[in-house]
């Protein structure tokens, strides 16, 4: 919602921006979370893509590579091999922040390290 | 499917660029006394070493990686409070 010379406009948060002459600072997060998973990565990628398709819809879950994921096109997985162990990476920004802590809990629910 | 309940919407839009020694120092405030800065072309790198903690702050970007949940909300309400916001 913008007030400028005495008119009122509900404008989307990009434009904002523009209107209000300041440039948005970008806050992104990325947890490490360590697991006991031992096979290979894309295993653990690939089990990952299904537990967080159920949980949140399939439309929403893409697999770029053996060792990535995106969720919503804007958080991004990333796994990596942490002999003996993964380690896995997940990645939001400040504006998904919901969506970001959701996916934690998940991810560390299903994968608790021992 | 619990898609409903995912809230897009962040509570604050921050803007604008950080100072780093403003948020050397609230660190520092909230116990975080170990920080290491190192001031790269473009990009500056705070590291927590006790806490495996790094930050890299760029113009108009910060991007916070930890591995302990409660100090990434702890470090996340430090930064805003580093920056304008609506």
């Amino acid at each position: 919602l913008i007030m400028k010379n005495n008119n009122l406009r509900i404008v989307g948060v990009n434009e904002a921006w523009g209107d209000l002459g300041v440039t948005a600072h970008n806050l992104r997060f990325t947890e490490r979370i360590e697991v006991d998973e031992t096979g290979p990565v894309p295993a653990l990628t690939s089990a990952l893509h299904t537990l967080l398709s159920q949980k949140l819809g399939s439309s929403q879950v893409q697999a770029v590579n053996e060792f990535q994921l995106s969720v919503a096109d804007s958080v991004f997985i990333n796994i990596q091999d942490d002999e003996p162990g993964k380690t896995i990476l997940l990645s939001w920004t400040h504006q998904d922040e919901g969506l970001g802590s959701k996916l934690l809990d998940i991810i560390k629910s299903n994968y608790k390290k021992s | 499917e619990d898609e409903d309940t995912i809230s897009k919407l962040p509570n604050s839009y921050p803007y604008g660029n950080l100072s780093v020694d403003d948020l050397v120092q609230r660190l520092a405030q909230a116990g975080l006394t170990d920080a290491r800065v190192e001031e790269l072309p473009g990009v500056c790198i705070i590291t927590l070493e006790n806490e495996d903690v790094i930050i890299k702050i760029s113009d108009a970007s910060t991007h916070i990686i930890c591995s302990n949940t409660k100090l990434r909300e702890k470090l996340r309400d430090i930064l805003l409070e580093c920056l304008s916001s609506f």
